[in-house]
């Protein structure tokens, strides 16, 4: 072996022996700008974002029911996708209630929620479903409650779908998963996979992309009946 | 004296040429790369579509003992396979059951194989459906639990209903888990709905969905992969690598040049 490849190996061995010493610091630094952290007490709102990025095990209904206990004028505000076909075949109830049940069994009155609906659960169609909402509610402050690697994306999103008066009125909290936070995601599966959908998607949001409004979902009959026509178009069958 | 100037000029032409040598392979491979990435993002769109279609291996379905829905995408893939049962393709569905997350316990949403249930016996109450036991959390254990099931039926056919760039990966786990068996089955696209697969990359969930199918594509071959393909791409790896290093031009070293 040349002696440039000893040093080459060398040095391949030490940098991989640095890496594996120092993971934990690095690994929690690269998650760090996916999150964002905004405190407030001036908020009369609390938005809870349904859906995808939604309450997937991070108990936000909880958080949501401490934080109104502790604003005693504050309200609910439930934010996601309105029409869906498993709502419209009966497979799913319809937007809004089975959070409003989970809700109402922490003690929360049904007076107290509001449910604001749109197409999408996407972070740029809830801030476009949000900003409608906040043209009509002037005197609307929203603390948004989000899982926590969605949250610098959700702050873009808001950003850049928001007027600036709007966006200053809406601030972020974010929720750690139970299984895991930005200190040891890299212990589970699930944190991987977390970290690496909200890298991916915050890549897209710097490289302009992501800020297609999500259609409405077609009705159950018209999906079958797109996929019977698009079969017969590729010869796949009648 | 003359012999030591001949030789430091000797070896300072050699050590002159062999940077300018060095140099003009730097530039020219630096120049191949902007060209090369230039190429790329020109026709990033027709790329980039070609990339997603490539995960749909999806075929014509063939009548069949049972349709078996793939837990996940709830809003496409129980509507493919109620249309299916509808269409007279087979009457009996197979749903493998999930595990039970947190999130599931504590009732913040319904189970995958509980909501595709549902939606299978709206759109077709006639269809059959029965539950597979197993506490699924990929496609591969989904993979095993229909392989469990058909060890009792072993000439029953099946058709595997999954989002349309979920197919490729799932045709691999179901031959892996299958074997000899994989025949007996095959694959049928449900369009994604959620987004369009002509523009996927402009969209979050069709970033995500295709993005993570290539990386879980990887981490299939890596964990359920065969030794004699790893061998394979290794040997293929070692092979690249000694042959970029012979390609090599070899300059006489200052020995050779001063005529030592």
């Amino acid at each position: 072996m040349k002696a440039t490849w000893k040093w080459r190996v060398v040095a391949i061995v030490v940098l991989v022996g640095a890496a594996w010493l120092l993971h934990a610091p690095l690994f929690r630094a690269v998650a760090r700008p996916l999150i964002v952290e905004q405190a407030s007490n001036d908020f009369n709102y609390i938005g809870i974002i349904t859906g995808v990025y939604g309450p997937d095990g991070d108990r936000c209904y909880d958080v949501a029911t401490t934080l109104a206990g502790e604003n005693g004028h504050c309200r609910l505000l439930l934010i996601g996708a309105g029409k869906s076909r498993l709502t419209e075949v009966g497979a799913l109830p319809p937007f809004g209630q089975s959070e409003q049940s989970l809700l109402a069994r922490r003690g929360v009155p049904a007076s107290a929620i509001v449910t604001v609906s749109g197409n999408g659960d996407s972070d740029w169609s809830v801030s476009q479903t949000l900003g409608v909402w906040l043209r009509d509610h002037r005197d609307a402050r929203v603390l948004l409650l989000c899982s926590a690697f969605h949250s610098a994306h959700l702050r873009d999103a808001l950003d850049a779908a928001l007027a600036p008066s709007q966006s200053a009125r809406v601030w972020i909290r974010p929720l750690r998963d139970r299984r895991f936070n930005e200190t040891n995601w890299w212990q589970c599966r699930a944190g991987f996979r977390q970290f690496g959908i909200a890298w991916l998607i915050r890549l897209q949001g710097w490289l302009g992309g992501g800020r297609v409004v999500q259609p409405e979902q077609a009705s159950a009959d018209h999906y079958e009946r797109d996929f019977r026509d698009m079969r017969r178009s590729l010869g796949l069958g009648s | 004296m003359r012999t030591a100037t001949n030789r430091s000029y000797t070896m300072d032409t050699f050590a002159g040429k062999r940077c300018g040598f060095r140099g003009r392979r730097r530039c020219g491979g630096l120049l191949l790369l902007a060209v090369a990435m230039t190429l790329l993002w020109s026709f990033r769109a027709p790329l980039l579509r070609g990339a997603a279609q490539w995960l749909d291996v999806g075929t014509r379905p063939q009548r069949a003992d049972y349709v078996m829905v793939l837990n996940g995408e709830e809003a496409t893939r129980p509507f493919v396979a109620a249309a299916l049962v509808k269409d007279h393709w087979a009457n009996r569905v197979l749903i493998a059951e999930v595990e039970r997350t947190p999130d599931i316990i504590e009732g913040l949403r319904s189970p995958y194989h509980e909501i595709n249930r549902r939606v299978i016996k709206k759109r077709a109450p006639a269809a059959q459906v029965t539950i597979l036991p197993g506490q699924a959390a990929t496609t591969y254990d989904e993979a095993r639990a229909l392989a469990v099931f058909l060890r009792s039926r072993p000439n029953a056919r099946v058709l595997v209903v999954t989002s349309d760039y979920h197919t490729r990966r799932s045709r691999w786990a179901f031959s892996r888990a299958l074997g000899e068996r994989a025949g007996q089955v095959r694959f049928v696209s449900a369009p994604s709905a959620q987004f369009d697969m002509a523009c996927w990359w402009l969209d979050e969930r069709g970033l995500v969905d295709v993005a993570t199918e290539y990386l879980k594509l990887a981490f299939y071959a890596l964990c359920y992969g065969y030794v004699w393909q790893w061998g394979l791409a290794c040997a293929g790896l070692m092979a690249a690598l000694t042959w970029a290093k012979h390609r090599e031009p070899t300059l006489p070293n200052s020995a050779e040049v001063s005529g030592h």
